[in-house]
């Protein structure tokens, strides 16, 4: 017997013990407001772990030696580190979740609660595309991609030199698309339900010039033709299949791309639109389903008695891996919002008590009282048994509002309709408010807006988030600010095109000479110009002839720091840059959004 | 396609992009805990990126203060194996320590023969060696059955014809022993050659030809019962498995450094940048390798491989210590006769003159092995330090005993790994 055939029966074995569990989180999901895509579970062992992992969750992708190298990471990482993957869920309907053999049983409850929400979030939320039948275009392309490798012609050695060029730039795509798209969809025939990803990224905005080379020209007439024909192309792939030339060693002019270069550049581009969503909102997916999970496990006793502590353990490991950690801070902002939208509801009633002002609140209301009253526990309604605001970590909430927000809601209260006593303000109360204020806001946000609408300075405080930057003068990296502002600004430098800075095609035709000008919108954080040169040789490989990029560097004659326009080239030999007029780089400056938070002492 | 092709193809392209030895030695991560990890080289792909020091970072903690230090935080996207991202990171080529040694040997040139010395084991091989004598489980009974047939049949032949064909005009040793054997008469040309010479010279020719001979020879029927066939003391042979003795190539690897005050940061680094790689040649060579790590000062103790180029002291120097604590283990643990030794020493060359030549020098002949080296670090190629030039002095320049390299600047490193591996003669 194989070690194979082993495991198979082990994995099996498992799976059976884990079928009424699965079926019991599952309706468990549901009672509480959850409305997931049906998810299959699959038991693996720690070596599919690892390799699931390094394919970004999906069984079959394109052939390339860098899975290869992810992959041999990703094995030393969870040898060494102790970087041990509980779950990993995809998103897809029905969803595929895979659950490690070595996982125990309470962690395997942890984990299938956790995937449940996820499953939830990827239906509901507008970003993503429905029913976007990813694994059967993942698939497609790796056996196209393995086509072209067979070919003799091709080989592959030059198609994944072809994929790594391309790969340089995968993050350059419109982020905002899905959203116009989605808008877009919900006034036409299209019904959101039977949008497929190919459909979805017809719908996507372009220039004119682009959408005419990609796409058919029936489709286009359906367009509105009045796009403006100079607009930068945020979704640089989609440029380059519209004007990209490959470079032709041999004749050193621009050919025409092969029909496997330009098809391989579509699959990717597709690609990287198919994981968007995804990244764009992993904050706020992460923390809704830790949030889903913890409530499940501990409020409602998914987790026996004996299983507890090995939760409490789990749950710490996630929550505290070093660093930024999407999960802790998505959780929290979760319960912030639902905290928030509840203590509004609360004191608006409470407003409304004949003899509250805004002034004698603090003085007047008894807020014991009223947490004691609002305290259902065993409800048989979910929302009334898990509501927040006498949870014991946030019993101090509802007091700690400010007088500013105490004033904004009082001003815009209707005058009529008082309470007589605090029992009737309190018996009216909508339990669900901050229930509710939740599952809109996963439906409808990412995490720039997730971040941009609720990051405040109460939060901010009482979480102790601070921004730092590095300081020049003292050579270390210091804490620039712990002002709600400036941790925003670093935050959605970091949520913002994944993190990336915003390039764009602005010109096919530069100088007159058929050279490529790409823009950076400069927002106060300049490139990393080594980068920049070896990126824009990639990029020449796609191109055909000379590459530029416009961009917005600090230099500091005298140790004052100061702006400068610069414009870098690569013309398939060497690097050159020159400097520009303020006047070619004004409309990259940061004037309107500014991710600088240095202290101005600093410099 | 899968993931076999995928880490197949990351092994090829890792091959080939991998950074070459002489600049890993010069400049990687020496230590890995284990694996020799080798850079790949432009297999990182570029992509817009902001600066890192322009970008800054978020963090978390109570009472944070603007500027207050912070450990800069690995942020968004470096933590994670979340599906989707795209980690466009360095890779490393893992070598082991054989392959180290075979690339290193093509690279710099080197030839090192390995030499087996500790006798393990007493391999039996195929039963070829024969006995006259002893048990009866080893006996060859086929053979000595053969012998016996042979025996009966030669025996049981009509050697009164035989004897007329040697009677006829022309037929001499040869023809006849050929007739014989045509004839299925076992016998051998000796046999026939000593009944010739008996025969008298005048009746060498009585007959004018064969068919001459009166009568027929007698042809005996083939051995009819094997209880018959004579079988004899003399030709019984017994079988033994021919014993060849496999030597283990065994070697004992002595590192010791100075970690007296003088030897700050720098040298520190370039005797890592000797001795690890060593450490690496050696493994890859032997089939079993040990190493002992002696530190010393004004005395010496012994350390483990984890800790042996992190400490310091701040004590004086004295060389010898060292070389006596490691006779004292090589004596005991080692034995000449069955180790290979090789005894490396590093230090900035401070030590006594006395010391170096009264003590270090005799007890570095008293310790036999391979080779002895002696790793003398000065950055910029100052300082006081004459050790190497007090050894050199005695033991010469073209010792193929004693390896005394200089190394004063970071990228020589891999020179004196050279010199040091090409001392050693292969007529030890």
């Amino acid at each position: 017997m194989s070690i194979q055939h082993k495991n198979e029966k082990k994995k099996q074995k498992i799976a059976t013990e884990l079928e009424d569990i699965v079926d019991e989180a599952q309706e468990l999901a549901r009672t509480l407001g959850l409305d997931a895509y049906p998810v299959d579970y699959w038991i693996v062992d720690n070596t599919e772990m690892n390799e699931l992992i390094a394919y970004d969750g999906f069984q079959t992708r394109y052939p390339h030696w860098r899975w290869g190298m992810k992959y041999t990471r990703q094995a030393t990482k969870d040898q060494y580190a102790g970087g041990k993957a509980f779950e990993i869920v995809n998103n897809d309907n029905p969803s595929s979740a895979f659950l490690q053999m070595s996982n125990s049983t309470s962690d395997q409850k942890a984990v299938i609660t956790h995937v449940e929400a996820h499953a939830d979030f990827f239906k509901n939320n507008r970003w993503f595309p429905r029913d976007p039948q990813a694994a059967d275009v993942l698939a497609r392309h790796a056996r196209k991609i393995q086509s072209y490798m067979d070919d003799p012609e091709i080989g592959r050695e030059e198609v994944e030199k072809w994929i790594d060029h391309v790969t340089t730039i995968t993050d350059h795509i419109d982020q905002y698309s899905p959203l116009q798209s989605a808008n877009k969809s919900s006034t036409t025939e299209n019904s959101a339900d039977e949008r497929t990803l190919d459909d979805w990224l017809e719908n996507m905005k372009m220039s004119e010039d682009v959408k005419r080379e990609v796409f058919e020209d029936e489709w286009l007439e359906k367009q509105d033709s009045t796009a403006d024909e100079t607009k930068p192309e945020d979704d640089i792939l989609a440029f380059l299949i519209a004007f990209g030339k490959q470079h032709d060693n041999d004749d050193s002019q621009a050919a025409e791309y092969e029909p496997w270069q330009r098809e391989i550049l579509s699959m990717l581009r597709t690609e990287a639109y198919y994981f968007a969503p995804q990244r764009m909102t992993k904050t706020m997916n992460e923390g809704w389903a830790s949030i889903w999970e913890s409530v499940m496990m501990t409020d409602e006793s998914f987790a026996a008695d004996n299983e507890i502590i090995t939760y409490a353990d789990h749950m710490s490991k996630v929550l505290n891996s070093p660093g930024f950690n999407p999960y802790k801070l998505g959780k929290a902002l979760w319960e912030y919002i639902e905290n928030k939208e509840n203590r509004k509801e609360v004191v608006q009633n409470l407003l409304r008590i004949d003899g509250i002002t805004a002034k004698n609140f603090h003085k007047e209301i008894d807020f014991e009282y009223v947490l004691n009253e609002l305290d259902y526990d065993s409800s048989y309604d979910p929302a009334k048994r898990h509501y927040s605001l006498t949870r014991p970590q946030n019993k101090q909430f509802l007091k700690s509002i400010s007088k500013k927000e105490l004033n904004e809601i009082s001003r815009y209260m209707f005058e009529t309709d008082r309470y007589e006593s605090t029992d009737e303000a309190l018996n009216d109360i909508d339990m669900q408010a901050g229930w509710k204020r939740i599952f809109e806001v996963r439906e409808t946000h990412n995490d720039i807006t997730f971040i941009e609408e609720f990051l405040t300075q109460e939060f901010v405080q009482s979480e102790n988030y601070f921004a730092y930057e590095y300081n020049h003068k003292n050579d270390r990296m210091e804490v620039s600010s712990t002002d709600v502002k400036d941790v925003k600004q670093k935050l959605l430098l970091q949520t913002t095109n994944f993190g990336k800075p915003t390039i764009v095609a602005a010109e096919k035709n530069y100088r007159n000479r058929g050279e490529l000008l790409l823009e950076h919108q400069y927002n106060g954080v300049m490139l990393d110009i080594a980068q920049v040169e070896k990126t824009l040789e990639q990029i020449y490989e796609l191109w055909g002839r000379p590459v530029n990029l416009k961009t917005i560097i600090k230099v500091s004659p005298d140790g004052e720091k100061e702006e400068e326009g610069k414009v870098f080239r690569y013309d398939g030999d060497d690097h050159q840059e020159r400097d520009v007029k303020w006047t070619e780089v004004e409309h990259l400056s940061a004037d309107k959004v500014d991710y600088n938070t240095k202290p101005d002492e600093w410099t | 396609m899968g993931l076999q092709d995928d880490l197949k193809r990351y092994r090829e392209v890792g091959e080939e992009n991998r950074q070459d030895l002489k600049d890993f030695i010069r400049t990687g991560e020496m230590q890995t805990g284990g694996g020799i990890k080798i850079p790949i080289k432009i297999i990182s792909l570029p992509e817009f990126k902001y600066n890192k020091w322009d970008q800054g970072g978020i963090g978390q903690g109570e009472g944070a203060e603007q500027g207050d230090p912070v450990d800069a935080q690995p942020q968004e996207g470096e933590e994670d194996g979340d599906p989707g991202e795209d980690e466009g990171e360095h890779g490393y080529y893992d070598m082991d320590p054989e392959e180290f040694a075979e690339e290193l040997d093509k690279e710099l040139n080197l030839n090192l023969q390995p030499k087996g010395k500790k006798v393990t084991d007493e391999i039996e091989g195929d039963l070829t060696d024969l006995a006259r004598s002893g048990p009866n489980s080893t006996l060859d009974f086929e053979r000595m059955f053969k012998k016996g047939l042979k025996r009966k049949l030669a025996l049981d032949f009509d050697s009164e014809y035989l004897e007329k064909v040697l009677r006829v005009r022309g037929f001499g040793v040869e023809k006849a022993w050929r007739w014989a054997r045509e004839n299925n008469i076992p016998v051998s040309r000796a046999q026939v050659k000593d009944m010739y010479n008996s025969i008298p010279e005048a009746q060498k020719t009585t007959y004018s030809s064969i068919e001459d001979i009166p009568g027929e020879p007698e042809i005996t029927p083939t051995v009819g019962d094997v209880d018959s066939i004579p079988l004899r003391q003399q030709d019984k042979r017994h079988k033994y498995p021919e014993i060849t003795e496999e030597k283990q190539k065994n070697v004992v690897v002595v590192n010791i450094r100075d970690v007296s005050g003088s030897m700050r940061e720098e040298k520190r680094e370039m005797v890592e940048r000797v001795f690890t790689p060593l450490d690496w040649y050696l493994t890859g060579k032997y089939d079993h390798a040990e190493f002992i790590y002696i530190a010393h000062d004004a005395t010496a103790w012994e350390v483990e491989r984890e800790d042996f180029f992190g400490i310091k002291s701040s004590g004086g120097t004295q060389i010898s210590s060292a070389y006596e604590l490691a006779q004292s283990i090589l004596t005991e643990e080692y034995p000449w006769d069955e180790w290979n030794r090789y005894v490396f020493a590093a230090g900035d060359g401070e030590n006594t003159t006395k010391n170096s030549k009264e003590e270090v020098i005799p007890l570095m002949e008293d310790i036999s092995a391979n080779l002895h080296g002696y790793v003398q670090v000065k950055p910029g190629g100052t300082g006081r330090g004459d050790h190497a030039n007090i050894l050199e002095n005695y033991f010469g320049e073209d010792s193929t005993e004693v390896a005394i390299s200089r190394v004063h600047k970071m990228d020589s490193v891999v020179d004196s790994i050279q010199e040091i591996l090409s001392t050693e003669s292969d007529t030890q």
